[in-house]
């Protein structure tokens, strides 16, 4: 993860995070507020629920003693009960007229038996016993009660009433109510929006989409029932879910909005901070990231006072330094070029003259007999034409420069017979071993050359004391099971090599022989790579050492 | 007029005309001889005498739909009248004989062949006569005409003391009677403009007791009241069980506010053998309906609700023009109908009833005709219903 984009998270934590836990805060905040604000509405609305039932019954019960009152007194309704002829229909159309007159929606009057003299809500009421109804608001003293009642054409539910009176001896209970029915409710719920509802007794409170907030226990008659037991009815405030959710929901949008613009501009911000913050530092790493030894003019200067000044004015010393220290190493690698060329010039010359010396020190043998030094000449001339075809081709290369391979055909096997044959004899015993079918490579002969040449050179140099044997074998075969290559072996029977002595084989100037130049391997190592090819050495002290060379040829290849 | 013997060619000739006319006009065919016309004999025995004074113009009122039927002009019109004893009245008609076999009545009336017309164009009269039992109507000149009936009547038919029988009223003709609509539906605003009233309300007739100079007069009793269940059984609920003159009485004397008494046999209905609507299907409201603008109806129901066992029952108005309908279709449990008390057509009256239908008569009522002084002599039908009579 990049410095940049560690800087934004941070920036985005440090800015979004206050601001998301704020606006959970303030939302918690305003939500309780608003809850408790409604519950304050709802305990008022059950307060003045309460308050104006109390009221309703008190204007009940006035007009109910009005009426008693006014019955106490009237002369016909004394005739009536006292059975005057004429009287019982006067008597029950008072209960209508009555009940109009008043406003009372339920009006009853009944004898102390419970026989209805007279009904207000349902006139043909009249003879039957209800004894319940006054024994029941009796019961219930001045607190507010409901009552349904029936009615001609359904019923009635009535906050209700009673007064007892007593005219020629007799007992009488009035009953009466006010209308408690959808437009009471109505006018009950104080604030519109809440809502108050009559559950009966058993029913349920609130409907889907309600929420019932308070309820008023009220004792209710129902004179429907069959038994017509006193129970208690419900009056239930009701707030509509909608609303609050309504409410809710406005405010977690707004919330919302707010939270994500916050958040946007949070954002922003911590972008450009990070932007702001990371941008030096970027531009440094990448003048930083264009040092290198053959650029080391990167222009460091800052005029910055902080921790990013220091730095670049650090790395611009840091340039200096090693601008001077390559200038140095350039001079020492040039010295330590020429070093290792001459010495390489030295070695391939020394490869080149050994067998020239050879045959001349055959000559030189053979020359007290001048029969036949003719034919050593002619047997061994061809050597000699190899040699300085090889010194010529030498030259010509370090004269070019160019460490460079050539790219032609060259025939595996008669290069490791022209090598095994300028062994010159007495120092080991070498030996050819040509693998069938081995054909030909595409490379520089003179690199090839080199190669067996450098190879058997060391193979010889290490049995020389022993006096064994060098084998030189070559092979057709598949790299890995892929690619056809030529292998060509070479085997001695000498010393062999630690495993020390093999990790250091093939580094520059690295020999175990008296007076050799260590870099015999190394340069097989590199023409071998520059033709392609591989190399593995299996050695161990006392087992000999056994080169393999692997170099690709475009020939079909059998395994061998 | 003296009697006219009709010809037989005439007579044909009048058939072919009311073969024409449709299937009741034709099946009468040639109509026999009718025996020579006795004129009704006038008589005084029902009728309300002038109130004294100057005789006013006749304004009357009624409130009600029913009571306004008391005092249509068109009684003046019918062939003939019924009185409030049920004699027979020449109104239209001067004269009314049978044949010999009394299916064939002949009206001696004007215009003969215009009211057999009207009769044959007119739904109401049509309808009448063939629940009435007409089989044929043939004029046999200008001012007789024969009413042919499916089976013999032994005294003249009430049925032509049916208002839907009245003949047209001629354009120019002055009526006797003129028929105030009162304001705001109070009649005790008709008898502040001095008009005669006929009316059941208590409150109107307490009103015009306390008022010098109007007299009342109670008319017929021309009401039956009848709790009647359309699917039959026990259904006049559990009433049924509690049926008694004593329960009738009590029911005219506290249920309602109008002059009533407990209903007495014989009933019409239960001698009438007239087709029924088939009985009904489904099922039945748990309701006793009644016709909404009748009060008496509406009080009945009540009383009958009140004495119920059953909580659910209750008491449902239904416009006049749904009653007959709700009725054959069984809607209602029970219901409360008003009949008249003497049925000039009876399977009229009972049409919509379906078969098996039970009938528990309640109550009869009457009204009360309140006479301004200055009012002229009224003559008083069997229903009650009045117009301007003779002086007795």
């Amino acid at each position: 993860m990049s410095f940049r984009a560690r800087l934004f998270i941070a920036f985005s934590a440090a800015v979004v995070l206050p601001l998301a836990l704020l606006a959970w805060g303030v939302r918690r905040e305003v939500d309780r507020r608003l809850t408790d604000q409604y519950r304050q509405r709802v305990d008022g609305a059950v307060a003045s629920l309460e308050a104006e039932l109390a009221g309703s019954t008190a204007a009940v019960e006035q007009r109910l003693a009005a009426l008693a009152d006014r019955l106490a007194d009237d002369n016909r309704f004394r005739l009536a009960v006292r059975g005057g002829p004429g009287a019982r229909r006067e008597l029950l159309d008072w209960g209508v007229e009555a009940a109009r007159l008043s406003g009372l929606a339920l009006l009853e009057l009944q004898d102390s038996s419970g026989r209805i003299l007279a009904s207000g809500h349902f006139r043909n009421e009249y003879d039957l016993r209800r004894p319940e109804l006054p024994r029941f608001l009796e019961a219930v003293g001045a607190s507010p009660a409901l009552v349904r009642a029936r009615m001609p054409e359904g019923s009635v539910v009535a906050l209700a009433a009673t007064a007892s009176f007593a005219v020629a001896g007799q007992r009488f209970a009035l009953t009466g109510g006010l209308p408690f029915g959808d437009d009471a409710l109505t006018r009950l719920a104080p604030d519109p929006q809440l809502s108050v509802r009559l559950a009966a007794p058993g029913s349920v409170s609130a409907a889907t989409g309600e929420s019932a907030v308070g309820e008023v226990p009220i004792p209710f008659l129902d004179l429907l029932a069959a038994d017509a037991a006193p129970d208690t009815a419900r009056l239930v405030v009701l707030q509509s879910d909608a609303t609050l959710a309504g409410l809710r929901r406005g405010m977690n949008a707004w919330f919302a909005g707010a939270l994500a613009g916050a958040v946007a501009l949070g954002l922003g911000l911590a972008a450009w901070l990070a932007a702001r913050v990371s941008r030096p530092l970027r531009e440094l790493a990448e003048r930083t990231e264009a040092i290198d030894l053959d650029s080391l003019d990167q222009d460091f200067a800052s005029d910055r006072n902080d921790e990013i000044g220091t730095l670049s004015r650090l790395l611009g010393a840091m340039t200096g330094r090693l601008r001077a220290g390559a200038t140095r190493l350039r001079e020492a690698e040039r010295r330590v070029a020429m070093g290792d060329l001459a010495r390489q010039v030295n070695h391939d010359i020394k490869n080149g003259l050994v067998p020239i010396r050879n045959v001349l020190r055959h000559l030189d043998e053979v020359a007290p007999a001048p029969a036949t030094l003719a034919e050593v000449y002619a047997e061994r001339r061809t050597t000699l034409e190899s040699s300085v075809a090889y010194l010529e081709t030498l030259a010509r290369n370090y004269a070019r420069l160019t460490p460079g391979t050539g790219r032609e055909r060259c025939d595996v096997n008669a290069v490791v017979h022209e090598v095994v044959r300028a062994v010159p004899p007495g120092r080991a015993a070498v030996r050819a071993a040509p693998g069938a079918g081995v054909g030909t490579i595409e490379g520089d002969r003179v690199a090839l050359r080199r190669i067996v040449e450098n190879l058997v050179g060391n193979a010889v140099d290490s049995v020389s004391a022993t006096g064994g044997e060098v084998e030189v074998a070559t092979a057709t075969g598949r790299r890995d099971g892929g690619e056809p290559v030529v292998r060509i072996i070479v085997a001695d029977a000498g010393p062999g090599m630690t495993r020390a002595e093999l990790d250091r084989a093939f580094d520059d100037f690295y020999t175990t022989k008296e007076g050799g130049t260590g870099l015999g391997l190394s340069i097989v190592r590199r023409l071998v790579l520059d033709l392609g090819g591989a190399l593995r050495v299996d050695t161990g002290p006392g087992e000999g050492t056994r080169v393999t060379v692997e170099l690709p040829t475009s020939a079909p290849a059998e395994t061998r | 007029m003296p009697p006219r013997t009709i010809s037989v060619a005439r007579s044909l000739a009048a058939g072919a005309l009311a073969a024409a006319a449709g299937p009741l006009w034709a099946c009468g065919g040639a109509a026999p001889p009718p025996s020579a016309p006795v004129p009704a004999a006038s008589h005084a025995e029902c009728v309300l005498p002038s109130t004294g004074g100057a005789v006013r113009d006749s304004l009357v009122a009624a409130a009600s739909g029913a009571d306004t039927a008391l005092l249509t002009p068109a009684r003046a019109r019918t062939p003939i009248g019924l009185s409030c004893t049920g004699r027979p009245l020449p109104r239209a008609a001067a004269a009314w004989n049978p044949d010999s076999t009394r299916t064939h009545w002949t009206l001696v009336v004007p215009a003969a062949a215009e009211l057999a017309r009207h009769w044959r164009d007119d739904r109401d009269a049509a309808a009448t006569l063939r629940l009435a039992g007409v089989t044929s109507v043939v004029p046999l000149d200008d001012r007789r005409l024969v009413v042919g009936f499916a089976a013999a009547v032994d005294s003249v038919p009430a049925v032509f003391a049916d208002p839907a029988l009245a003949a047209p009223r001629e354009a120019d003709a002055p009526s006797a009677i003129r028929l105030l609509a009162p304001a705001g539906g109070d009649l005790r605003d008709a008898l502040d403009r001095g008009a005669t009233v006929v009316t059941s309300d208590p409150a109107v007739i307490g009103y015009a007791g306390r008022r010098p100079g109007i007299t009342p007069h109670p008319l017929p009793w021309n009401r039956t009241y009848v709790l009647l269940a359309p699917r039959g059984g026990s259904a006049p609920l559990d009433l049924a069980a509690g049926d008694s003159a004593e329960m009738r009485g009590a029911l005219a004397r506290d249920a309602v506010r109008v002059a009533a008494r407990a209903a007495a046999p014989p009933y019409w209905w239960d001698s009438t053998d007239c087709a029924r609507a088939p009985a009904p299907g489904g099922s039945a409201a748990a309701s006793v309906a009644y016709p909404a603008g009748d009060p008496v109806a509406r009080a009945l129901a009540e009383r009958i609700i009140a004495m119920s066992k059953t909580p659910a029952l209750v008491a449902r108005g239904v416009a006049d023009a749904e009653l007959s309908a709700a009725i054959t279709r069984g809607e209602y449990s029970a219901v409360v109908v008003p009949l008249p008390r003497r049925a000039l057509v009876p399977c009229r009256e009972i049409a919509a009833w379906p078969v098996g239908a039970a009938a528990l008569p309640l109550i009869e009522t009457r009204p009360t005709a309140l006479l301004q002084p200055g009012a002229p002599a009224l003559q008083v039908d069997y229903d009650g219903g009045l117009l301007v009579g003779e002086q007795p």
